[in-house]
């Protein structure tokens, strides 16, 4: 699934960074289709490519009747810098976290950032292995398993993944395009169900969790252009073990761009590829933000006529957005959803995640930073 | 209402008094307070540039003397569960366009920091720096930023690259951003690690890392176990404490300083009670009828209170005044000096808003009303019966008093002498202040028997001593009472000039002898990046070698010093190559044998030379063994001789070169003296150094001259702040003198007056007034001689020692001393000129009918 969110700040960085989208394909490599996928090499981190980013999104259960969903994500952003400093704290890179928490049965949301530079005890990835750590904040692990480690005074997180299936290659064997532009595109798989077991601690109570984890992986150099508004982005599994992945670019024009897309897995693993013509979105419900005064849709009514699904999305609960103000400068909403609605008159339902982003300003420079 | 009605009665009545009083106290007052104020913002300035350097830091590791790798900054990962880690390189340059500036560069994390969150750092355009914009400034392996003030003031633009002296480099960076912060040294600036790293050439090394341990249950765990992580050549201790042990001998400095200008206070305070005691002895009469007319001892003493307080709070306020004058003088000249002893700090002071302001003055109102309360007490005994007998106060005292003062003063002294032998109390020589105290309080009480001795003697034995100056004499004899305390102030400014006069020259002349022993070389050469006395730029090891190989040379005697934290103490170790130091007598020993036996000592494993300040503050001698922490784990050395050194006072240790790169594994220079064969070829010598350099590479050459005289203005403009103190006492003396002459003169108008009606010509009575100037003079030099020359001996061997650990040969400037005497006699007399001149205004008719 792309998360979008960064492109817009890689965007700008980049720009600010005074390199151009031409010197900055000099410097780094563009997603190209047909590239070789090989697992877990591909889990790690690809340097070459500018911008890379790992996600993990799920809802998790303990033995005491809790239920939370979370997010943690890893961003790394390479920089060109003038001069090449050859000391181990040189800027080259940025990497970011986000590290969010959603109590399901009591309705709040906390959530925590970080970023930091490479260095030694810093931040840095694996380039052979995958392992990314940002401070005390790690993601590792191989083909079979992966491991989150998340530490913050209120909340920490550990879990061990257990993917489900075999990664599945969004787009066209993996290559997404995201403009019209030569290099417009992305390289990225996502694992759409991995089981989790772990440890969950809120101040000095720890509990044990269970559940099922969503997870993203993406690299590309070529930012995004800046004509639009945001995206809405859904990452959902049935009940019945099947997953859709949705996103629908929303221009600054008021329209909707052409390169949303979707990805529907069946339950027995056939994978369904979704353009924007096969997708039609309604927004049922919003939610106005007290904190930014942002106005989100937090209920959606989701049809797919090649599926012959529709589906009724709604948040666990309204509050879940995010003022990344230490770390990427953007606000937006990423939490946990619901969703019931019929699929070939067979009635489904499951959980997921929703990211909403554009709402609350619109992008520019001067409302990122 | 009653009382106050009767004091400013008197204060009109006695405006040149009052005034004169007034302007004594101002004067001793308003010294007290800029030094205390000046010092108080030095130390505050200096501990918060060291505060700002931690931040809020509460832990810090650092190597002892050097930089370690930054590698530990990956393996200490696991210290983050206790706090936040920040990285540290700290480097101190220098702008080209001036050099006497330095800043503090601290290389730190700057993605860490909060100064951007803050909108504090400000971009090209003027306006706070945006995020992005800030970030992109951290990948310029060059960025700087500097704080507001220093931008401002050296006309620097943000967005622009500018000078700097890195070591014996110039070095281009490019000024990112000013920070705008009140609290800001204008000495420190920010550079992210990376690019402090790259920019300084440390690639790899950090100097120190700091943690910010929030959970104080959690710090001594976390401290104990990061104790037993690293390696013992690894410091790990609380911020405060460093900066208190740095900022320890610059708070000796000042206490020593502020004790001096006491001396100018306690004159004052001579001054006031002069004063209040001539204004008494005139009102004996009004006090008798008064007293006869029913008023109590006790509200006779409210009525002087209130008037001394008077003068007191008039004294205080002028002094307050003065010292608002004054404080940019004394500012900059203890500037001057506590840069060139200690730290590169600037600072500057906040007069109004200072509580120290009102501690002060409270204080000096408080020590001047003291100081006045015998005289009150006095007052208030005078008996009803007195408003008949005029002089009966005089008579009694001279009765009485010079025998009890006689007393009073052998045992003063005795208590000064008993005083000077005791030690030091953490390292400030708290009983030698004290006998100095006592011994001008010994020299004052003596003033009455000497001054009655000495005008026994020459009137009554010295038969070819003219008529006008034994009148003069009489006179003073006879007054006895007011003349004295006029004299002991005199005596006390006097001693005041002297001795500090003696202890000047003392250290001058033993530096002297102490810098031609020592500085050999024809050539000194050192990084121009290196600040004053500080030994933290470095010469590359390739000009070194380059210079080595030119054949005008016949040596070249390498210098180098770390910072090593001994005893709670910042001191130095020097590395030299012992062989050199003996072929070119470097050290002057004061213990330890011939210079050849220690050279043989030292130059064996495990042996060292330690300074005398060290040996005395640390009660070191020959023979004993100290264990320093090396690289190689903690060492054991013995001590094979102790040389004088008068270029640092917090001690310094000598370890020969070899055994300096074995333990430390540092190769470093900071300096080197070259030695040519011919002396001749100084200046092709020194054509012949430049041409070495590369592109980018700058020097500082010095000649042995040159150095000798640098040392000695440096050396100079630190005693600069003394003159001043030396010329306030002595300004509150003369004006104690003029006030005692001006009511000695009203007091005997009516005498004048008979003395003019029977045929004495006004000459010959303005001679007499001058002439009691003169032995005023006369007796305020002798008892401040031999006060001062005791004093000297205290300031030079007990104060002196214990301070600063230096022992210097006491040497007298005869000459210089002589006209500081002529000078003082000059003062008195021109001091009595007015009082004098008062005569005529008195020659009048009424004086004669009234009695």
């Amino acid at each position: 699934m792309i998360k979008k969110i960064f492109w817009i700040f890689i965007g700008v960085l980049v720009g600010i960074l005074n390199i151009s989208a031409q010197k900055a394909v000099r410097h780094f490599r563009i997603a190209h289709a047909g590239y070789h996928w090989k697992f877990p090499r591909d889990e790690a981190a690809h340097p070459r490519y500018q911008t890379e980013w790992w996600y993990y999104t799920g809802h998790l259960k303990s033995t005491g009747n809790h239920h939370y969903g979370f997010e943690v994500t890893f961003f790394r952003e390479s920089l060109r810098p003038l001069i090449l400093n050859p000391s181990a704290f040189a800027i080259s890179s940025l990497y970011f976290s986000h590290f969010a928490i959603s109590n399901l049965i009591r309705h709040q949301f906390w959530y925590a950032q970080k970023m930091n530079r490479p260095g030694p005890g810093l931040a840095g990835s694996g380039i052979h292995h995958f392992w990314v750590r940002n401070g005390r904040w790690k993601i590792w692990g191989g083909y079979d398993h992966q491991y989150i480690r998340v530490e913050t005074k209120q909340y920490s997180l550990f879990l061990k993944l257990k993917p489900l299936s075999q990664p599945v290659l969004q787009g066209n064997m993996g290559y997404s395009l995201k403009g019209k532009k030569r290099g417009q595109a992305s390289l990225y798989y996502s694992f759409p169900w991995m089981r989790a077991i772990g440890i969950l601690r809120h101040h000095q109570n720890k509990f044990k969790v269970h559940g099922m984890v969503w997870m993203d992986h993406e690299f590309f150099t070529e930012p995004k252009t800046s004509s639009e508004m945001g995206w809405d982005w859904f990452g959902l599994q049935f009940f019945n073990h099947a997953s859709l992945m949705l996103y629908r670019m929303r221009l600054k024009n008021g329209g909707e761009s052409l390169d949303s897309q979707g990805t529907w897995v069946s339950p027995k693993g056939t994978i369904v590829h979704l353009t924007s013509a096969d997708i039609k979105m309604k927004i049922l419900k919003t939610w106005k933000s007290l904190k930014t005064k942002g106005v989100y849709p937090i209920a959606w009514k989701i049809q797919i006529q090649r599926l012959n699904l529709i589906l009724t999305v709604q948040a666990a609960f309204p509050d879940q957005e995010l003022n990344t103000d230490k770390t990427t400068h953007v606000i937006y909403w990423e939490g946990a959803v619901n969703f019931t609605g019929v699929q070939s008159g067979r009635k489904i339902s499951g959980d997921g995640y929703m990211e909403l982003t554009g709402y609350a300003h619109a992008y520019s420079i001067n409302n990122f930073f | 209402m009653f009382f106050s009605k009767i004091s400013i009665r008197h204060f009109k009545h006695e405006i040149t008094r009052v005034i004169v009083t007034v302007l004594g106290v101002a004067l001793g007052v308003a010294l007290v307070l800029d030094i205390h104020l000046t010092n108080w913002s030095a130390l505050d300035s200096f501990q918060n540039f060291l505060n700002q350097m931690t931040g809020k830091s509460n832990l810090v590791m650092f190597k002892r003397g050097e930089l370690f790798s930054d590698q530990w900054f990956g393996r200490l990962r696991w210290t983050r569960k206790y706090g936040a880690m920040i990285p540290v390189l700290r480097e101190n340059i220098r702008l080209v366009s001036d050099p006497q500036e330095t800043i503090t560069v601290l290389g730190i994390n700057l993605l860490q920091s909060n100064f951007i969150q803050r909108g504090q750092i400000i971009g090209p355009a003027g306006q706070p720096l945006s995020y992005l914009n800030f970030l992109m400034d951290l990948t310029n392996s060059h960025a700087i930023f500097l704080a507001q003030s220093f931008v401002d003031q050296h006309h620097l633009i943000v967005g622009h690259v500018g000078s700097f002296l890195v070591n014996d480099q110039i070095q281009k960076l490019w000024i990112a951003g000013s920070i705008k912060s009140k609290t800001m040294s204008q000495q420190l600036a920010v550079m992210d690690i990376a690019a402090a790293q790259y920019s300084f050439h440390r690639i790899g090394k950090l100097s120190q890392i700091q943690w910010y341990i929030r959970n104080s249950k959690q710090y001594s765990v976390f401290k104990n176990k990061l104790v037993k992580y690293l390696p013992k050549k690894f410091l790990v201790t609380r911020p405060s404490t460093i900066n208190k042990e740095s900022s320890k001998l610059l708070r000796d400095f000042q206490t020593n300083l502020f004790a001096l200008s006491l001396i100018s206070l306690l004159v004052a305070a001579f001054m006031i009670y002069n004063s209040m005691f001539l204004s008494i002895v005139k009102r004996v009469e009004e006090i008798g009828i008064l007293r006869a007319l029913g008023v109590q001892a006790s509200q006779i003493f409210k009525m002087i209170l209130v008037e001394s307080m008077m003068l007191a709070s008039l004294g205080v306020l002028g002094g307050f005044f003065i010292a608002k004058l004054l404080l940019i003088f004394i500012l900059n000249i203890i500037n001057v000096a506590v840069r060139n002893l200690y730290e590169f700090v600037n600072f500057k002071t906040h007069f109004w808003i200072l509580p120290h302001v009102y501690w002060i003055i409270g204080l000096s109102w408080i020590f001047t009303i003291v100081s006045t309360i015998p005289t009150i007490l006095m007052a208030s005994q005078i008996p009803p019966a007195q408003s008949i007998k005029r002089y009966q106060a005089e008579i009694q005292f001279k009765n009485k008093s010079p025998k009890i003062f006689l007393r009073l003063g052998i045992v003063s002294l005795l208590i000064s002498m008993i005083l000077s032998q005791l030690p030091s109390i953490h390292g400030l020589p708290w009983f030698g202040y004290s006998s100095a105290f006592f011994l001008l309080m010994g020299g004052a009480f003596l003033t009455p028997k000497l001054v009655e001795s000495i005008a026994s003697f020459f009137t009554k034995k010295w038969k070819w001593l003219s008529l006008h100056p034994k009148m003069a004499l009489k006179n003073l004899n006879a007054t006895l009472s007011r003349s004295c305390v006029a004299i002991a102030s005199l005596g006390i400014a006097v001693a005041l000039v002297l001795s500090i006069t003696i202890l000047i020259n003392s250290f001058q002349k033993t530096v002297t002898v102490w810098l031609n022993q020592t500085l050999q070389a024809e050539l000194y050469i050192k990084p121009i990046g290196m600040a004053g006395g500080r030994f933290e730029a470095v010469l590359s090891n390739n000009f070194i070698d380059r210079l080595s190989k030119l054949s005008c040379l016949s040596g070249l005697s390498r210098f180098h010093q770390i910072i090593y934290p001994f005893h709670k103490m910042p001191i130095s170790i020097c590395d030299y190559d012992m062989l050199e130091a003996e072929r070119y007598h470097l050290f002057s020993f004061k213990q330890g044998g011939r210079s050849s036996e220690i050279f043989s000592k030292i130059i064996q494993r495990h042996q060292i030379i330690i300074s005398e300040p060290l040996a005395i503050r640390d009660h070191l001698s020959v023979g004993k063994t100290i264990w320093i922490h090396t690289n190689l784990g903690r060492e054991k050395f013995k001590i094979a001789g102790i040389y004088y050194d008068y270029s640092n006072a917090n001690g310094t240790i000598g370890m020969n070169r070899k055994d300096f790169i074995h333990y430390f594994h540092d190769t470093r220079v900071n300096a080197v003296g070259v030695y040519l064969k011919s002396r001749i070829g100084i200046n092709r010598a020194e054509q012949a150094i430049f041409k070495l350099l590369g592109p980018h590479e700058k020097i500082s050459i010095r000649n042995n001259e040159q150095l000798k005289k640098h040392a000695m203005k440096i050396f100079n403009q630190t005693f600069s702040v003394t003159y001043v103190m030396e010329a306030i006492a002595l300004a509150v003396a003369i004006l104690g003198v003029f006030t005692t002459l001006t009511v000695l003169v009203l007091e005997r108008k009516m005498e004048i007056v008979i003395l003019k009606y029977l045929g004495m010509p006004f000459l010959k009575i303005f001679e007499i007034i001058l002439w009691e100037g003169i032995w005023i003079g006369i007796f305020g030099v002798l008892i401040g001689f031999f006060m001062g020359w005791a004093l000297s001996l205290i300031l030079v061997d007990v104060i002196n020692v214990q301070a600063f650990g230096w022992t210097l040969k006491l040497m007298v400037p005869w000459e210089s001393l002589g006209k500081d005497i002529f000078l003082i006699l000059g003062c008195t007399l021109v001091a009595s000129i007015y009082p004098a001149m008062l005569i005529k205004k008195n020659l009048t008719i009424r004086p004669m009918s009234q009695e």
